[in-house]
């Protein structure tokens, strides 16, 4: 099955070479190679059925077609050794504790500004700076509660962080039922390994949850915040509070009364404390924020300021996951922890300063252009595959407003084996582990290995045409058995 | 040498009375509202007293938004029809008479790298927009490198008296300075949103200040409603206040409450509601000059007015309407 599979240039997780498997995934290799294709396509439907049947879909904005899809799953496990991990967990807890530092910072003192370790002007024109937020005090200080880190290997196997999404990190829910499905349809496979359990992960986030709660001493009430129904990830946010045993309620459902936050319930109104919103700062608060939101509670921001509600994540960590001050990540560790950054960014180059627009627009045909703002994949160009008209409308973008695009080159993510029909092909990788920030930093183990589907393409996103598998964590490094 | 300021400084001591009164068509519900009425208090300018009479009864909550405005923010949840606000202030002002051509501050501006919150005061955005004709009257101006700020920024004042008609009707709260410079005229607000976008232009930090204005005899417009006027920065003093709509410098008889990027940051009252009723708003404000601060306004008050909730509206489920920021709300 792996007799034509070709390790070609770019770092492969599974294969060292081609024929030889890393030490780590011999088990898997040796199991999958004894199946034959009948029995991978009875895995596969059953993988299938029970996505399905969990009614675990999610919608591709601008499709006119409008539909909702199943996320492709992959049979073959992505697999991290526990020595990778090590390094991934330090790097990732180090990084959301410089960003919360940032954040508060940054709403705060500004110090990181005053002594130019950021350029002011970068802060103040980037979109999600809240202004509102200044001066603000947040529960227990903590602003991204929730991060999702786009993790990304070159090709020596180096992990560098691509992105990090701090304000309403999507896609945990996945990860999880990934594991449910693979331990179903993959059961023997899945105990060759010691791989670490991932489904405390909601538990831990309700701790997160309630160590934010501002009414100490009192059991806190506690809700997850849709914007609906049509939303892409409304799954993830009903199962999230399914999982938490909390509410799961829509703007409507909520209304201010003296400064503080109740909840419509057929028993009259009830006090909520915590708010695990999934709504866009843009559309919390109608008075505060975008005046036609639908989705909003008018006069949240002002109970959130008199510090009788939590937001999480806090409003105004946009600033963070802003990126164009993305590249200043590793100077905000230094800055704020004192230390050299465990993981490394990707090269990047920030259009707004000029000298690096210039090398931008003189080499557009080897580099990845993004918007500073957009994320899931909108709104970027890569520059090797676009056309010689899609780069000069780019470049015109790039000029018209450089502090809305930055550049990186392009980075050959490492690929992994991924099923198709009766063979396997490598496809492009990338992670996103789930971090919590509450009393403390909790890496979840593992997180969302996307693939990229097409054949050579480097874009995962889901919104994109991605697919994912499951991640295991080992808990030791694998003996020879 | 001369110098900037008088010898004298005038003081004033005035009350100043702002009602408002919202009223709708039908029963309204979920009334969330935000005010910014209370004066700054600032060097030269110091509120003696704040009192705030509402109804329905409520319960407003104050705090200091990220400009140092003060916000009293409120909730009515029952049913109503309408709502009324009092503001009633005690503001003693001694803003001394200057001469600002005298300041030795030149343009361009040259600004120190801790002063990068000017950054705010430099954009455009809202309804202060960048466009061909804007440009057009800065080439007018024709500034000169090395001019004292102050000539330079008289100089806009003089160029907009000239140029710009006082009209009401023509624009309205929401329209952008494009619509001034096209039709010619405006209200106060334009006139003041105009010489912001003039100066950022020039590359001088210029900031929306919104307020009141006492009357001084026949000399000023629009003394019936709140003001709208604007300060620029000069790096040797701070802000200075030029009132574009009145063709002098703000004095005495200027009372500040709240101050902005543009007329978005500083709004006297806005809010949502829930409701298929049409809006009504009625502002009045008042100001007379006192001999002394009058015992029951001595001391920082709320009160609860007279105006009536229903237990019940009709069943159906609204959404949230803003409050409109029409003609009613621009400031005169």
């Amino acid at each position: 099955m792996f007799d034509q599979y070709e390790v070609n240039g770019v770092f492969d997780e599974m294969f060292a070479e081609r024929g030889q498997a890393r030490p780590h995934y011999a088990a898997v290799t040796r199991r999958l190679a004894k199946l034959n294709p009948a029995a991978l396509d009875r895995r596969r439907r059953m993988a299938d059925v029970s996505f399905r049947n969990q009614g675990i879909t999610f919608t591709v904005y601008g499709d006119a077609r409008g539909v909702e899809k199943t996320f492709p799953f992959d049979l073959v496990p992505r697999i991290i050794p526990a020595n990778e991990w090590d390094v991934i967990e330090r790097g990732l807890e180090q990084r959301i504790t410089a960003l919360n530092l940032f954040c508060r910072d940054i709403y705060h003192e500004q110090s990181i500004l005053k002594e130019r370790v950021i350029p002011p002007e970068l802060i103040y024109g980037a979109k999600m700076f809240r202004r509102e937020m200044i001066g603000v005090d947040v529960p227990r200080d903590v602003y991204i509660h929730i991060c999702g880190t786009d993790l990304i290997r070159d090709r020596d196997g180096r992990y560098l962080v691509l992105e990090d999404n701090g304000r309403t990190p999507s896609g945990v829910s996945y990860v999880l039922e990934n594991r449910a499905v693979m331990k179903r349809v993959s059961p023997s496979m899945f105990s060759a390994y010691r791989v670490r359990a991932i489904e405390d992960y909601p538990y831990n986030l309700l701790r997160c949850l309630r160590y934010v709660s501002p009414a100490r001493g009192e059991e806190p009430t506690i809700v997850v915040m849709t914007p609906g129904i049509y939303n892409s990830a409304y799954f993830e946010h009903s199962f999230l509070a399914r999982q938490m045993g909390v509410e799961l309620v829509e703007g409507s459902d909520l209304v201010i009364e003296n400064g503080f936050v109740y909840m419509r319930t057929t028993a009259g109104l009830r006090k909520i404390d915590v708010i695990y919103r999934r709504v866009d700062d843009d559309f919390l608060d109608p008075l505060c924020f975008r005046p036609d939101s639908m989705l909003g509670v008018a006069g949240l921001m002002n109970a959130y300021r008199l510090g009788n509600v939590a937001l999480v994540n806090a409003a105004g960590t946009g600033v963070a996951d802003d990126k164009a001050v993305y590249p200043y990540v590793p100077e905000m560790i230094r800055f704020y922890l004192k230390q050299e950054p465990i993981l490394h960014n990707v090269p990047t180059h920030i259009c707004a300063r000029a000298e690096d627009r210039q090398y931008v627009l003189e080499h557009l045909h080897e580099l990845v252009v993004k918007s500073t703002n957009e994320s899931g994949g909108y709104g970027m160009l890569m520059g090797h595959q676009a056309t010689a008209e899609e780069r000069a409308e780019f470049a015109e973008k790039i000029k018209h407003d450089p502090r809305n695009f930055i550049a990186q080159p392009v980075v050959e993510l490492s690929q992994h084996p991924t099923l198709f029909d009766d063979h396997f092909e490598g496809r492009r990788v990338d992670l996103r582990p789930y971090i919590l920030y509450g009393e403390k930093a909790i890496v979840m183990p593992g997180g969302l290995t996307r693939v990229a589907l097409r054949k050579g393409s480097l874009v995962v996103n889901s919104s994109q045409g991605g697919g994912s598998k499951d991640t295991w964590v080992l808990e030791e490094e694998p003996t020879a058995t | 040498m001369p110098t900037p300021f008088n010898k004298a400084i005038n003081v004033m001591l005035l009350k100043i009375t702002h009602t408002t009164d919202l009223s709708y068509s039908d029963m309204i519900s979920e009334s969330v509202m935000e005010l910014r009425m209370v004066p700054r208090q600032e060097q030269d300018q110091h509120r003696l007293s704040f009192n705030l009479a509402l109804g329905p009864s409520t319960t407003a909550l104050n705090y200091f938004d990220w400009l140092g405005n003060t916000v009293h923010a409120f909730t009515i949840n029952a049913f109503h029809q309408q709502i009324r606000i009092v503001s009633t202030s005690v503001v003693e002002t001694d803003r001394p008479q200057f001469d600002a051509v005298a300041l030795p501050d030149k343009w361009p501006v040259t600004l120190r790298s801790e002063d990068y919150g000017m950054y705010d005061f430099l954009q455009f955005g809202g309804p202060v927009v960048d466009s061909p004709n804007l440009r057009k009257v800065v080439e007018s101006l024709q500034p000169r490198a090395g001019e004292p700020l102050g000539g330079l920024a008289m100089r806009t004042i003089d160029l907009i008296a000239e140029k710009f008609q006082y009209k009401s009707g023509v624009t309205t709260s929401a329209s952008p300075i494009t619509e001034m410079l096209e039709h010619g005229a405006g209200v106060c607000q334009d006139f003041t949103h105009l010489m912001i976008g003039l100066s950022r232009a020039l590359g001088i930090p210029a900031r929306y200040v919104s307020g009141y204005l006492h009357p001084q005899s026949e000399r000023f417009r629009g003394y019936t409603q709140t003001h709208a006027w604007c300060e620029l920065y000069f790096p040797s003093t701070g802000w200075i206040g030029f009132d574009p709509a009145n063709r002098c410098v703000a004095n005495e008889h200027f009372v500040k409450t709240a101050i902005g990027r543009d007329f978005r940051d500083v709004p006297p009252n806005k809010g949502v509601y829930r409701g298929s009723a049409k809006e009504q708003i009625v502002a009045q404000v008042h100001s007379e000059e006192l001999k002394a601060v009058p015992p029951e306004l001595a001391v920082d008050r709320m009160r609860t007015l007279q105006v009536p909730v229903y237990p019940k509206g009709k069943g159906e489920h609204h959404e949230m309407i803003p409050q409109q920021q029409e003609h009613q709300q621009q400031q005169q």
